[in-house]
């Protein structure tokens, strides 16, 4: 249903359930705000986009006020430039603007660099949004002359106790854009209206910090914020970004696309890419990417262990180096262990060259085994199906951080009326929501799926002690009753040490409802690593026996018996207190073109966004001129595309299939670094990025 | 029906004994709020030793407030064979003589009665006038006060008696469209301020269809000083849930609330009470008098915000939300709580609707004028001799109120505060205005709730203007700009004013201020925190220009304002104000003329409450005058 208005005298036909300022933006009719935002409902608090309306007296909203047949609007008569000039300085007078009337602005700038890392903004020069604000945007597009309300610093205090963000509410309009992402974007609510009237504050409940009002920290409260008021910690200074380069996050298997920011050949930081319909991101893509490629110690140069100390040397004696020792290895006694975070461009090098040229079949990655579920097609289904469950069975999710995603996701399908039950022995936020929550003892997680099995398929009754048995036969019934079920499987029930009765007893679970699972590992390119054949184990490994161990993307093991020749390829340096012989720098993901394997089976790409530090290589470049130097043929690859090309033709016996997991062998071998749940390149995220250790108290090397 | 019938007639027989005793003596005590705060609950103890110690049979009854506040606490005595006569102002000595010489020796003292509810007869043979005669109530139609103060609230026989629910059984035997009908001809306007026809939103929530809708009685009454809504639910509670009654039946819903502030714990005692007896004769619940109707009504309390008053922000309240008002549309009676059609309404509005359905729309119209049809409850408080809770025809002057029926101020008239924070100062020029939505709009006020503030020459408007604003500060949402920031505004620059900084450019500061937060505003609020002080810029434009130019108040009110001085020519030097100084700054022998040291005073106002010659004036501050010169010249 249509109706015909007019805007500025433009008449125009439009649909029926419209505000004016949808239909003004649907016509390219320009009305100014600055509390509306693309996703959210409109909220009215702004009051910039007031228009005039013939016959009514007051100056309604155009973003709240639905279109009418017959209506004659006007965006910019006399009196409506005034209000809201008016409103623009009322604003302005809570906020400190100076900058924006000063006579001297355009010369100041190149005086101010260190001014403008003072702790208290005064004016948009020392702000940390200066020339990335929507107030600033509006005063040039409305040109507003010398304020005439009088000013007031508000004065209150900046808030840094938090990790990742920082909050400044003198600078804050009240737009409540953050709240209302908060609300209905990731159903958090940690951010709300304090306080009123004059007092009016956007803050948590009660002034916690956001850590303890239960943030995710997802990010979206401070991309929204039109002003200074919300800023990332580690983008403050930095200015405004130059290029954007969109690429997936790899650091877990969700492969979440993002928005990588540069400026100055320099990862600034990271955005969820709206476009590619990724619109919220967890915490460690949000916040943690910056810190992570810009490490200080990221290495940068080839380096080989004197005995005493390290020496840098060139590629060329590297690869001298590095070939010698590798054609002097028996294949026996040679093991590559690579990393699951490694690209699948990465990987398939690796692999071939494990083969073709050292004559082996022992590469590994040091990810723990999940059994059959991840890999084979159909497996694993895309978090989307969320929202046509009518049921959904979690186990193990971290929800309050790493796996914010799927949260929000959950939230959504609840709202739709699906019924949640929660596996998980810590009592995470998502637990509080979900219908049963059944808790088991931490280790025991496999006993109460089992149980659960068991009481829907009525083959068992009991269970004495640890968990009350009506809450188990309740999610029972929620099961039975369930028309759609969905069974997520977080990654530490995925990689726990008897995952392979758990899986087998999910499975069982899923055959009898039918249902779809979701299985999300924690490295980010594990299903690519394990389609390729790369799987954790391996028979009869002992670490006295090798010759050479080649570990790309991962820790060394923290002993190590002396004759055991250590070449080491990683973004950062190796741990203090343990041996390697050749450090080789390679390039980090926002470094490299190439595509991971997420855990639907659904393969990403990523992008280079900066140039690599130093002389940081690919690993498949190193590789491939190692094996050259050996004298092997086929690795005269000269872009990635080739070696997609590569991938694409080679026949199947390069998808091995995962072979079963012998438990005994995987936990008793001590090549098995382990890797915590939260890492890349071998390396817990917390040891480079410090406000992870706010979320993580427990978990640093 | 037919039970209820049987039931009213059995109240009415009780009743009868009650208005005409035949033995037993029938003692009244005023004990609303008004009361209680006058002491009325002393009295009661009073009156109750008295009839113990005389062993006196005689039957008790607390009543709600009458109307005139400033008589309370008041306490009738119905004798057998006579009428009901009041005593006013009665504290516990004075209800024991009464008591005791009315019960024991027969002798009603006529002489300390104010009035009598009886025939013309009675005041010939005593000399008593008849209590609606005098001169506070006789120009008052009382028609949603037509209980108050008269039966016992927490009694619904004395309400049946009245002829209470009359109205809703009418409304079950017509279809809710004759009922709309009815109040469509009696021009009723939503008494909460705005004046919308309440019919029309009747009408509208009757169209939404939905699967349940809600009926909501906004008594959440926040203006400071106004108390029309309390007396009316701690008087006659019933007349406001049978008009909700009446609004679920009309509409279609099944589901009322009442929404009260969480300060009037006396009201919501009563209001619990009397829901409990409406579920007792059938008159709550399902099936409701075998209509097929089905309706109940839960009372939920506020929590001290002013904007929760506001509709949309009272529906958010009731939802568990911040109560920040919503944009409208969609309006309530289409979308209001929890996405249901909602028929809201002030509680006076819906006081009002049982006697409009009782005695047709077209009596209604026959009080008050055109377009304004009707009566309305006013508090009429402040520096006004005769203080209370008044109900009058719309269309009556403010002079005939203040006046005539206030009894009219001590001191010079000044100036009077219409409809609330929100509204806006007349002066005495505006006095003649008759009062109506309309022209309280255009003299730049509201009509409001209904509070009248009287002021006299000892009030200055400055300072006036300083306290609203402050309370809209404090109590605006703080969602949208215009009222968050311009309240803020307003605020500073009047108190930068009041302590002597005032500039002229302030004046164009306010105004400019004020129309923005007028145009853009989100809601009522902010629309109308300006009220008071435009309208004191357009009345009383020389007040402000004297606290800014001249830095003198002349009511002596902005304490930097002016300094005391005692005038020669008035003193009689009694002493008194030397006395209560209590810094020593008066000085005087007895018979001689007294003076003031303005440097150590205070400015207490101890001593100007004390001279009866008034002969303590304020004048312009010269301790204070070479610092402003000084900044003057800065500046």
């Amino acid at each position: 249903m249509s109706v015909t208005i007019s805007i500025d005298q433009r008449p125009l036909t439009v649909d029926k359930g419209m505000t004016i300022l949808e239909a003004a933006r649907q016509n390219g009719i320009y009305i100014p705000t600055l509390c509306d935002y693309p996703g959210l409902a409109s909220h009215g608090s702004c009051r910039m986009c007031i228009v005039e309306i013939q016959g009514r007296h007051t100056t309604p909203t155009a973003c709240t006020t639905p279109v009418e047949e017959g209506m004659v609007v006007n965006t910019n008569s006399p009196k409506v430039k005034a209000l809201r000039a008016d409103v623009l300085q009322m604003l302005l007078s809570e906020h400190p603007s100076s900058c924006l009337f000063c006579p001297e602005k355009n010369h100041c700038d190149d005086c101010m660099v260190t001014l403008r890392k003072a702790c208290v903004t005064t004016g948009c020069r020392s702000c940390p949004k200066d020339e990335q604000c929507d107030l600033q945007d509006m005063v040039n597009r409305l040109g507003i002359p010398q304020g005439n309300f009088p000013v007031r610093y508000r004065m209150l205090p900046v808030e840094k106790n938090d990790p990742f963000i920082d909050r400044d509410n003198n600078l804050c309009i009240l737009c409540g854009r953050c709240i209302r992402i908060c609300e209905s974007l990731h159903f958090s609510n940690t951010l709300t209206y304090t306080q009123r009237g004059t007092y009016s504050l956007v803050g948590t409940a009660f002034n916690r910090t956001l850590l303890e009002a239960g943030c995710s920290f997802c990010g979206a409260c401070v991309e929204a914020c039109p002003t200074g008021a919300l800023t990332e910690k580690t983008r403050k200074w930095d200015g405004k970004p130059e290029k954007f380069t969109v690429s997936t996050c790899p650091l877990c298997s969700i492969g979440c696309q993002i928005n990588l920011l540069t400026k100055n050949d320099r990862v600034i930081g990271s955005l969820p890419d709206h476009r590619s319909k990724t619109n919220v991101l967890c915490v460690k893509g949000r916040f943690g990417i910056t810190e992570l490629v810009n490490h200080p110690t990221r290495l940068k140069q080839p380096q080989k262990f004197s005995g005493q100390h390290w020496i840098g040397i060139s590629w060329n004696v590297m690869i001298q180096i590095a070939a010698d020792k590798l054609t002097a290895c028996a294949p026996k006694k040679f093991e590559m262990v690579i990393s699951a975070n490694c690209s699948n461009e990465d990987l398939f090098v690796a692999d071939k060259f494990v083969r073709e040229v050292m004559k082996s079949d022992r590469i590994r990655s040091s990810a723990r085994n999940s059994g059959g579920i991840l890999g084979a097609p159909g497996k694993s289904f895309p978090l989307s199906i969320l929202q046509e469950a009518s049921t959904i069975l979690c186990l193990g999710l971290d929800g309050d951080y790493a796996h914010s995603v799927v949260e929000v996701e959950i939230h959504r399908a609840k709202d739709k009326g699906a019924k949640v039950i929660s596996i998980d022995p810590y009592a995470a936020r998502i637990n509080r929501f979900a219908d049963v929550w059944l808790q088991p003892i931490p280790g025991k997680e496999t006993d109460l799926v089992v149980t659960l099995a068991e009481i829907t398929q009525g083959t068992s009754t009991i269970y004495p002690g640890q968990i009350e048995m009506d809450r188990v036969s309740q999610a029972a019934r929620l099961l039975h009753k369930s028309n759609s079920t969905v069974i997520i499987i977080g990654p530490s029930f995925l990689s726990s040490p008897e995952n392979t009765q758990l899986i087998e007893t999910v499975e069982r679970l899923a055959n009898q409802f039918s249902a779809r699972i979701i299985a999300l590992p924690e490295q980010g390119n594990l299903v690519g690593s394990l389609l390729q054949g790369i799987s954790p184990h391996k028979d009869g490994s002992s670490a006295e026996n090798l010759d050479v161990l080649y570990l790309i993307g991962e820790a060394i093991p923290a002993s190590m018996p002396g004759q055991t020749a250590i070449l080491y390829q990683n973004i950062y340096p190796p741990a203090a207190d343990v041996k390697a012989d050749l450090i080789l720098p390679i390039t980090a993901f926002t470094e490299e073109q190439g595509t991971y394997t997420d855990y639907s089976g659904c393969v990403r790409e990523i992008h280079p966004a900066a140039p690599p530090p130093g002389e940081a290589l690919h690993s498949w470049e190193i590789l491939c001129r190692i094996a050259r130097k050996m004298g092997a043929r086929g690795f005269e690859y000269a872009r990635v595309e080739e070696i997609q090309a590569d991938m694409r033709t080679d026949p199947p016996p390069f998808v091995r299939p995962v072979p079963a997991v012998d438990r005994k062998q995987y936990q008793d071998n001590p090549l098995t670094p382990k890797a915590s749940e939260h890492s890349y390149m071998g390396f817990p995220l917390t040891r480079w990025v410090e406000g992870l250790r706010m979320l993580y108290p427990g978990e640093t090397e | 029906m037919n039970n209820l019938d049987a039931i009213r007639r059995q109240a009415l027989l009780n009743w009868d004994t009650l208005a005409q005793p035949k033995d037993t003596p029938v003692i009244y005590l005023g004990s609303a709020s008004c009361g209680r705060a006058a002491g009325a609950l002393n009295v009661y103890e009073a009156i109750q030793e008295t009839l113990d110690e005389y062993q006196l049979k005689a039957r008790v009854i607390q009543v709600g407030c009458i109307g005139p506040c400033y008589l309370e606490p008041l306490m009738d005595i119905t004798l057998p064979g006579s009428p009901r006569v009041s005593y006013a102002n009665v504290t516990p000595e004075k209800a024991r003589k009464i008591v005791v010489s009315s019960l024991v020796n027969g002798d009603i003292l006529p002489k300390l009665a104010a009035g009598h509810f009886g025939s013309e007869e009675f005041t010939a043979k005593t000399g008593i006038p008849r209590f609606f005669d005098l001169p506070m109530l006789k120009p008052q139609v009382r028609v949603i006060l037509k209980n108050c103060g008269l039966i016992d609230p927490e009694d619904i026989d004395h309400y049946l008696a009245q002829g209470g629910y009359t109205g809703f059984q009418k409304a079950l035997q017509a279809d809710p469209q004759s009922v709309i009908c009815e109040l469509k001809v009696s021009g009723l306007r939503g008494r909460g301020g705005a004046g919308f026809p309440a019919y029309k939103k009747w009408e509208l929530c009757l169209a939404a269809a939905a699967e349940m809708k809600y009926v909501v009685c906004n008594a959440d009454e926040g203006d400071p000083g106004a108390f029309m809504n309390r007396a009316l639910i701690e008087s006659d509670p019933h007349a406001v849930l049978e008009g909700m009654l009446i609004g679920g039946y009309t509409t279609g819903a099944s589901q009322g609330i009442i929404y009260v502030r969480a300060e009037y714990p006396l009201a919501v005692a009563r209001l619990k009470k009397a829901i409990q007896q409406m579920h007792a004769y059938g008159l709550l619940g399902e099936d409701i008098q075998g209509s097929g109707f089905n309706f109940d009504i839960q009372i939920r309390e506020g929590a001290g915000a002013f904007v929760c008053g506001e509709e949309t922000a009272l529906i958010a309240s009731l939802e568990g939300e911040r109560g920040m008002p919503r944009p409208r549309p969609p309006y309530p009676a289409d979308h209001g709580l929890n996405g249901f059609p909602t028929l809201i309404n002030n509680t006076e509005t819906f006081g009002t609707v049982p006697s409009i359905l009782r005695n047709g729309g077209k009596w209604f119209q026959q009080f008050g004028i055109p377009g304004n049809t009707g009566t309305k409850t006013f508090s009429l408080v402040g520096k006004v001799r005769n203080t209370g809770l008044i109900e009058v025809p719309l269309g009556m002057t403010l002079k005939q109120i203040v006046f005539d029926i206030g009894g009219g101020t001590q001191r010079p008239f000044k100036a009077i505060q219409t409809g609330g924070p929100l509204g806006g100062c007349l002066s005495a020029s505006q006095m003649d205005t008759a009062i109506t939505y309309e022209s309280m709009r255009d003299q730049g006020s509201i009509m409001g709730s209904g509070g009248l503030i009287v002021m006299d020459e000892s009030t200055c408007i400055v300072d006036m203007a300083r306290y609203f604003i402050g309370f809209a500060e404090k109590e605006s949402c703080g969602n949208c700009t215009p009222c968050r920031i311009g309240t803020r505004i307003l605020m500073d620059t009047l108190e930068k004013i009041v302590r002597g900084e005032g500039e002229a450019r302030d004046l164009d500061t306010m105004r400019r201020t004020a129309m923005t937060m007028t145009q853009a505003s989100l809601c009522g609020l902010g629309q109308a925190a300006s009220n008071p002080t435009s309208s004191g810029m357009r009345y009383f434009l020389a007040e402000f220009e004297a606290h800014i130019h001249d830095k003198y108040c002349q009511a002596a009110v902005c304490t930097d304002l002016f300094e005391y001085k005692i005038l020669a020519e008035k003193c009689s030097g009694c002493g008194l104000c030397v006395s209560v100084c209590s810094v020593n700054a008066i000085e005087g022998e007895r018979k001689k003329i007294h003076h003031l040291d303005g440097s150590r005073c205070i400015k207490c106002h101890s001593c100007v409450k004390v001279c009866a010659r008034h002969a303590i004036i304020g004048i312009p501050n010269s301790t204070r005058a070479a610092e402003w010169d000084f900044c003057e010249v800065l500046s």
